[in-house]
């Protein structure tokens, strides 16, 4: 089987909010709204710490990381079970995702999933540019929506947008019962948390923190298991070592390939967008 | 380029940095290491080598957010590599929280806790002997009567003027110092050679710094002295390492003395020339290398073409000014530059100076606060408009870019305009017409270039070098020269006389305790470069708007407490200058005396005014160099009646930001 999950780590997350507006470009998500949020852990604000800052000579207290955080695609998921119609489901390869022509917006699983992951269209959703973006069509009026891992990328061999547009390559997304995948070797590895594990959710994204992981091995937009030859974080650190004279600046893993075409890579476009 | 080639035909001038933006911190360093590729910050090791570093000092640089996009990755690995990261910085910022320990420095005195630093390297005896004797002028002996660099010929009839000699302490004897040559030299102590009293370079920097020990300089920059001590033992003995800082340090007036003061700091430790060393945080400008060579294509005069030209003038930022003001302008033709009206200090000046011209024209894909003052606008094309040839900086590779999209509208790209202009100055062959041909023409002219396979492939990996500063340095001695016995004298606002920079001595104006006004004025402003822009561009993306909406003054909650500042409050900054007004933003990790708002908002983005109707445009003598930072105000609620609608009316693209319409 196929259990889809994503790795955060927050030891290399640079709060940069890149994931959370990628999303919105690649999932057409409407004004106004997000399915992936960059927290700060620290202050009330956006890149501010806790603590107060050091008198002169004192030793610092001040304390700041950053917790990306969208749907968690629990295991056990108290959005899936409150929904009176089965329009929030698990698929069978993990992922946690809405059918938009079932939902009738009422809301219950925005009360049940604890991490605020959802969103609701109170009005007629508002797109920018005007006929959308990416890959998904838009959502209608009166539905809730969230992160479907983008799924429509997974099906065609592709990691999420918000995994390779990370500029600090701090998300891994990847197949956690397959125990050669970088997420599952990551979780055995490093320290890792899930949010508010307490609750039961079963959360399939984790958040390194403690010890850095070398990031996200590979530099293709393709998942691990679609590559032809399997990175792995050993072999990424072996490829970065040829900079310079030996040639190849950090092309580690498999490179953006385009398959020789002159043009851009331009996803092929299902609906309602100009990517 | 074509900008550069059409100015040349009519003997036009155009504007640069040198000297105006960003040229600081890298004059002084090319002081001591010789002149390297102008006035910016001095070339690092590639990115790619950077996981060797063991020791890096971010100094006044917050990495993580303005230099982000293709370094993060390589700092981070150094870091994961166990290298211990120092960061100097009196905020706590996204590349402070990820450090081993942060200085939490007072404004304005990066010089100090440099000087410190070498005390400590000094004094401890950490200091790398054999590089000093061979890469540097650390043993070149001093004259105690004159100051002077005792010269070959001072001691020898054959010697030549030029060449600074050392003493052997083998041979008891000195010697001229050649370029990279490792001798018995000795690097500390007096010797009097033919009656002459002397003593080495490198006496004459201990007895400066011992005026600056760590308890001395904890002090004035409110540090913990066993902090600047394990910073500097960290650097002298962890092995390769080195000190990445940005543009920030020379956006206080005088930041050209900590370029200066960092590069012998760095001497000492003996980092340059090894992998791990690391000298700055951009990712290398990769020796140049990355663009295209196309000879003499920006200045045709010299060839043998159809085309007649006249030389070009260029004028640094700095004094472009005065030239608007006198008159020196009857035109300007501005393009791809928010420069005048949003990003230069001293803002209204600027504005009130465009009434000398008599015609402004502007292009530009971006209606922008500088193009609202041009009297033609020409509308161009976006980028993913047109086919170009990009180099970059911050990578090593040549990029074909392909048109994706024609223009929309009336827009046309620069080329065409370009050539147009042109023609119509009556230079119909001063560009070949056809942009794809032009392209071709100049790809032609680089020889390391194969035009079908760069517009085939896309991208292009150029050469380049992975490990700076492994050959003589560009200085006379082709030594890093510790001691300049020619040294240029600064004098300029805040100094009471003249003060010439042998050796690094910190100066001071505005961020200053003693400056007149800072009773008046006591708060320190900065205005950063933040994650959400690059500079002023992308201002009105209404996607990162919504996360980012509108300008804030980060602020200390003491600071703020004490004028009857709530979180959130919109305050006015002032002082004598302008004003603008802003959200308040408790922020604890800003150090209390000193205020922040991120450069690059448009002044349709203000309540009031703009944030750099605060700064000035004055320079200092050897800087040279606009200082944003060297700016002193006060906060104060703002009046009731200003109109806050913009922001408070629940409109989450922010003040009168006009959507992109996906831009
Ligand atoms: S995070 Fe919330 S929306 Fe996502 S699966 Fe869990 S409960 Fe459901
Ligand atoms: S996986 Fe896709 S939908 Fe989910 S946060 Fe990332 S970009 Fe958004
Ligand atoms: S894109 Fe990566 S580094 Fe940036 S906020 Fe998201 S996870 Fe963090």
């Amino acid at each position: 089987m196929t259990k889809y999950g994503l790795v955060i780590d927050q030891e290399r997350c640079i709060g940069c909010h890149a994931c959370a507006v990628t999303c919105k470009q690649e999932n057409n998500v409407p004004m106004g709204q997000f399915w992936n949020r960059v927290l700060t852990e620290g202050g009330d604000h956006i890149d501010t710490p806790s603590g107060t800052f050091p008198d002169p000579g004192e030793a610092s207290t001040l304390d700041m990381a950053y917790q990306p955080t969208a749907c968690q695609h629990c295991e056990n998921a108290p959005c899936v079970k409150v929904c009176p119609v089965n329009a929030t489901y698990t698929r069978d390869d993990g992922i946690v995702e809405i059918d938009y022509d079932k939902c009738i917006g009422c809301r219950y699983c925005m009360a049940a999933c604890p991490y605020n992951a959802r969103v609701f269209n109170w009005d007629e959703p508002e797109q920018m540019p005007e006929e959308g973006t990416g890959d998904v069509p838009a959502r209608p009026q009166g539905v809730v929506e969230k992160c479907t891992f983008c799924s429509h990328r997974v099906e065609e061999g592709l990691d999420p947008a918000c995994v390779v547009n990370c500029p600090a390559d701090a998300r891994i997304f990847g197949d956690l019962d397959d125990e050669t995948s970088t997420v599952t070797k990551y979780i055995d590895r490093y320290e890792t948390d899930r949010l508010l594990e307490d609750r039961g959710t079963d959360p399939k994204t984790y958040y390194i923190s403690g010890e850095m992981s070398p990031g996200r091995p590979q530099r293709s937009e393709k998942l691990e298991s679609e590559l032809d030859e399997r990175p792995s974080a050993s072999n990424s650190d072996d490829d970065a070592d040829s900079g310079g004279d030996e040639g190849g600046y950090g092309d580690s893993g498999a490179s953006h390939s385009l398959d020789g075409d002159p043009m851009p890579h331009v996803p092929a476009v299902k609906q309602g967008g100009d990517d | 380029m074509a900008k550069s080639r059409l100015a040349s035909l009519f003997g036009g001038t155009t504007d640069g940095f040198f000297y105006g933006i960003d040229t600081n911190v890298g004059q002084g360093f090319h002081r001591v290491a010789g002149n390297l590729w102008g006035a910016f910050l001095p070339p690092t090791n590639a990115p790619t080598d950077w996981k060797n570093c063991r020791t890096i000092i971010a100094w006044g640089s917050d990495i993580l957010r303005s230099q982000f996009q293709m370094d993060s990755e390589h700092f981070l690995e150094a870091l994961r590599n166990g290298a211990k990261l120092v960061v100097v910085d009196p905020m706590y910022t996204t590349t402070a929280a990820k450090a081993d320990l942060w200085l939490p420095i007072e404004p304005g005195k990066d010089a100090y806790l440099a000087l410190a630093m070498m005390q400590v390297v000094l004094d401890e005896g950490l200091h790398d002997e054999e590089f000093l004797r061979a890469r540097t002028t650390a043993p070149a002996l001093v004259r105690t009567d004159t100051g002077e660099l005792l010269r070959a010929s001072d001691v020898s009839a054959a010697g030549d003027d030029e060449s600074v000699v050392a003493m052997n302490s083998e041979t008891n004897d000195v010697e001229a110092l050649a370029p990279e040559t490792d001798g018995s030299y000795a690097l500390l102590g007096e010797y009097t050679v033919d009656g002459i009293e002397t003593k080495t370079s490198l006496t004459v920097l201990k007895e400066h710094v011992d005026g600056y020990t760590p308890e001395d300089v904890a002090d004035v920059a409110d540090l913990n002295p066993d902090d600047v001590r394990t910073a500097a033992r960290w650097l002298a003995t962890r092995g390769p390492g080195g000190i990445l800082p940005s543009y920030g340090v020379g956006r206080y007036i005088y930041g050209h003395v900590f370029g200066q003061a960092y590069a012998i700091l760095m001497a000492l430790t003996g980092d340059y020339g090894n992998s791990g060393n690391i000298h700055n945080q951009h990712g290398n400008l990769w020796g140049g290398n990355q663009a295209l060579q196309v000879g003499d294509y920006t200045s045709p005069g010299t060839e043998s073409e159809s085309v007649s030209a006249s030389p070009t003038t260029g004028v640094g930022y700095k004094d472009v000014i005065s030239a608007i003001e006198d008159g020196q302008f009857d035109v300007i033709y501005a393009m791809e530059s928010n420069m005048l009206v949003n990003q230069f200090p001293d803002r209204k000046r600027w504005i009130e100076s465009l009434k000398n011209v008599d015609l402004i024209a502007w292009a530009d894909m971006h209606h922008t606060p500088s193009v609202q003052h041009a009297d033609l606008i020409l509308p161009a094309a976006h980028w993913f408009e047109k086919e170009d040839i990009v180099p970059s900086y911050s990578h090593p590779h040549i990029t074909y870019r392909h048109k994706v999209h024609d223009p929309l509208w009336e827009a046309k790209s620069d080329y065409w305009i370009m050539d147009k202009l042109a023609a119509h100055l009556g230079h119909e062959d001063a560009f070949l017409g056809d942009k794809h041909e032009e392209l071709r023409m100049l790809v032609d002219r680089d020889d390391r270039l194969d035009f079908e396979e760069l517009y085939e492939e896309g991208t292009v990996e150029m050469d380049y070098q992975t490990i700076m500063y492994q050959d003589e340095f560009g200085t006379e001695t082709g030594r890093l020269e510790l001691y300049d016995d020619a040294p240029p004298v600064e004098s300029g606002p805040g100094l009471d006389e003249e003060v010439s920079l042998e050796l690094p001595k910190p100066l001071e104006a505005r961020t200053d305790d003693d400056y007149e006004k800072s009773d008046k004025y006591p708060l320190v402003f900065m205005q950063k470069h933040g994650v959400f822009r690059i500079h002023s561009q992308y201002e009105m993306n209404s996607w990162v708007r919504e996360v980012n909406t509108e300008p804030q003054l980060d602020i200390n909650p003491k600071d703020a407490k004490t004028r009857g500042i709530d979180d959130g409050d919109y305050v006015r900054v002032h002082n004598d200058k302008g004003e603008m007004v802003v959200k308040a933003k408790y922020n604890d990790g800003i150090k209390p005396g000193l205020i922040n708002t991120d450069q690059g908002w448009w002044d349709r983005d203000y309540v009031r005014g703009h944030h750099n109707d605060l700064t000035d445009s004055e320079v200092a003598e050897v800087g040279r160099t606009f200082a944003f930072y060297d700016t002193r105000v006060e906060v104060e609620l703002a009046p009731d009646d200003v109109d806050t609608s913009n922001y408070t009316g629940g409109n989450p693209v922010g003040a009168n930001a006009e959507k992109t319409g996906g831009d």
